[in-house]
């Protein structure tokens, strides 16, 4: 009976102790591998990229040709992506290369995580707001390039800071990040928001106003 | 007596040995998790070093670069470099945003590099086309030279600060709204260092930011014609269920409305102050229930857009997601689709509703423009498609190419083993400017 009770009783600390020190890895859905078309100019760019890197040493011609293709499998081996000699979002991604303005849907749901995880309280409207505000920000030349850049920018977002990020977004995140994809923008080229409720940062107030929406006050 | 004595000594000691036990699981456990956590900050330190030494790389190189392609006066040579001198500050841009430095202190930073990434790349594309620099263009090289040497000294310095302690402990001392890592990019401004204008049109420049607005010259109303206005567009709705929230004062301004129909769900409706024009309209439907065909969808989306003012449009591309219709509409010149004024609407195929309107490509690019006649015939242009594509439908377009770049193509639709292609060729060269494949995913159709 003691001895039962002693087990129980460390489980239990065990369990208590250990729950803390956890840490939580986000398992990611397996991303789908698009192929894109890409014209001779964008061709000269991964060769010159896998030139640098030192697995190409043909000239930089634009055309995929047989020692491009080995060049490219060879690089995707490297570095752990499917080998099928097609260059697609990841492989440009890992060249360091973005795919140049196109979006795909591994980039839809990474928006509609973080849409959900900013503004999953907010009216409809303020939701394609906020995945507005991410596209803008690829756009505009003072933040980084892509939309994983964008959102996995340090101190950008509380939501990725603190981890509400990987939260699965629901049918409203989805459809408000679809929208804002496909052009819809409410605030009309905003780059922050903030909630003047909860807003820490002093330097935030000093943006002009465009709107605000719901919580949020959207500014550029 | 003795025994219960003896009784509570041995539930005394069972209790020390228990705490014992427990103490030292706990220090054992502490002891793990502090070192996996350890292990943890290092791993993310070990990524912050990187960056930070891909981006010195990247900047000295571009220095290095910049101060080439200032002496040399060889095409090929200078184009190779200046291609590769926006690889290089793109690559520094990527390192930029991944470094934990405060986004307030290093938006002027990240912008003057981005901007030299894509004035490089625009030289690079003239020279490639067989054209040479012009002497201010040079003169704005060299000046960028310079402004390099005082960002890679300053970037450089960073390590001075840093490799003594670590990244990691450097950027999660907060000073006001700064950390101290972000400091020293943040001097920079203080200190006199010129960064040239870049004149072009090309990736981040100022005049793909600062969009003119060409199509919205009407006077200024006040927020009851626009009130009225959208109670004109949605009959639906009586005029009590229009709210007026405000106005936006953006890129556009407009007045702001919430709209409640019978539907249900509240609508979002923003109206330009000059002209009362409907500019975008914003609905949640998350219902999939399709009662409407994608066919009746696209006449009410035209008609809708009549309605709201623009008229003679034609259904250039559309999709289904869920119980949504995107509707892609362009107004036509003379048969010629005109795709930079594209309006988007929404369709909620279950009541038949517009649940979503976007013109705010139409009233920025409409405009009254001289197209010339192609030079090439339709014929010629379906032989420059390329072999192995099966050509369904070839047609007259307006394409917005990049950067503000208008021009005239033939659209040619194609299919290739189940996929479909766009193939649009230049109606005056007959080169082909751009190839779009239609990638079919889970979330509805995306043209990449």
């Amino acid at each position: 009976m003691t001895k039962r009770k002693i087990l129980v009783f460390m489980m239990a600390l065990f369990a208590i102790l250990y729950s803390g020190t956890f840490v939580l890895i986000d398992t990611f859905h397996p991303n789908e591998e698009v192929v894109v078309t890409a014209t001779q100019s964008e061709n000269k760019q991964i060769q010159q990229r896998l030139k640098e890197l030192g697995y190409y040493y043909g000239n930089i011609d634009g055309i995929i040709g047989s020692q491009s293709l080995s060049a490219i499998r060879n690089f995707q081996r490297d570095y752990g992506l499917t080998v099928d000699g097609i260059v697609g979002p990841n492989t440009l991604r890992a060249l360091g290369l973005s795919g140049g303005g196109s979006y795909s849907s591994q980039d839809l749901y990474l928006l509609a995580k973080c849409v959900y995880a900013e503004a999953r309280g907010e009216p409809y409207v303020g939701q394609v707001a906020v995945a507005a505000v991410i596209l803008n920000r690829v756009d505009s030349p003072e933040f980084p390039n892509t939309i994983s850049g964008v959102i996995y920018q340090p101190w950008a977002f509380t939501a990725v800071h603190d981890g509400q990020i990987n939260l699965e977004p629901n049918d409203s995140a989805y459809s408000a990040a679809k929208d804002a994809l496909n052009g819809w923008d409410p605030t009309y080229g905003c780059l922050y928001y903030y909630n003047p409720a909860t807003a820490t940062s002093e330097w935030i107030w000093s943006r002009t106003t465009v709107v605000t929406i719901g919580q949020h006050v959207f500014a550029i | 007596m003795e025994k219960s004595l003896k009784r509570r000594n041995t539930i005394l000691m069972v209790l020390s040995a228990i705490l014992f036990v427990a103490l030292v699981t706990f220090v054992v456990l502490y002891g793990i998790s502090m070192s996996s956590q350890n292990k943890l900050q290092l791993d993310l330190e070990n990524i912050y070093q990187r960056n930070y030494s891909e981006l010195v790389d990247n900047i000295n190189n571009s220095e290095i670069k910049l101060s080439k392609v200032a002496v040399s006066g060889e095409n090929a040579y200078s184009k190779n470099l200046l291609s590769e001198i926006s690889q290089n500050t793109a690559q520094a841009t990527a390192n930029l945003g991944a470094l934990p430095l405060s986004i307030n202190g290093i938006s002027e930073t990240i912008k003057f590099i981005n901007q030299v990434s894509g004035y490089t790349q625009t030289l690079s594309q003239k020279l490639d086309r067989g054209e040479n620099l012009t002497s201010s263009e040079i003169s704005t090289l060299k000046q960028l030279k310079e402004a390099f040497s005082v960002l890679k000294d300053n970037i450089n310095k960073m390590s001075d600060e840093i490799y003594n302690g670590r990244i990691y402990d450097t950027s999660i001392n907060f000073d006001g709204d700064l950390n101290k890592f972000t400091q020293i990019l943040q001097n920079l401004k203080s200190k006199d260092v010129e960064y040239p204008a870049m004149i072009y049109d090309g990736p981040f420049s100022d005049s793909m930011v600062n969009k003119e607005i060409k199509n919205l010259n009407f006077s200024k109303v006040t927020s009851d014609v626009a009130k009225s206005m959208v109670a004109n567009i949605f009959k639906n709705a009586d005029e009590q269920s229009i709210t007026y929230l405000g106005e936006t004062n953006g890129h556009f301004k407009t007045y702001d409305f919430k709209l409640t129909t019978i539907l249900g769900e509240p609508m979002y409706v923003q109206v330009t102050q000059n002209g009362a024009k409907l500019l975008t309209l914003s609905a949640k439907d998350t219902d999939s229930t399709q009662n409407y065909s994608l066919s009746d969808a696209e006449k009410i989306a035209i008609d809708f857009t009549s309605l709201a003012g623009i008229k003679y449009t034609k259904c250039v591309w559309s999709d289904v997601v869920g119980g949504d219709a995107y509707i892609n509409l362009a107004p036509t010149e003379n048969g010629i689709i005109l795709y930079p004024d594209l309006v988007k609407v929404k369709v909620d195929l279950k009541s038949g509703n517009v649940v979503g309107f976007e013109a705010s490509s139409y009233y920025t690019n409409h405009t009254k423009r001289t197209i010339g006649s192609p030079l090439i015939s339709t014929s010629d242009a379906k032989d420059i498609v390329p072999d192995g594509l099966y050509i369904k439908e070839t047609r007259l377009c307006l394409a917005p190419l990049e950067y503000n770049r208008e021009i005239l193509c033939y659209e040619n639709i194609c299919t290739s083993d189940g996929s479909t292609f766009y193939v649009y060729v230049n109606a005056q060269s007959g080169i082909i400017e751009n190839i779009l494949k239609v990638v079919n995913t889970d979330n509805g159709s995306l043209l990449m």
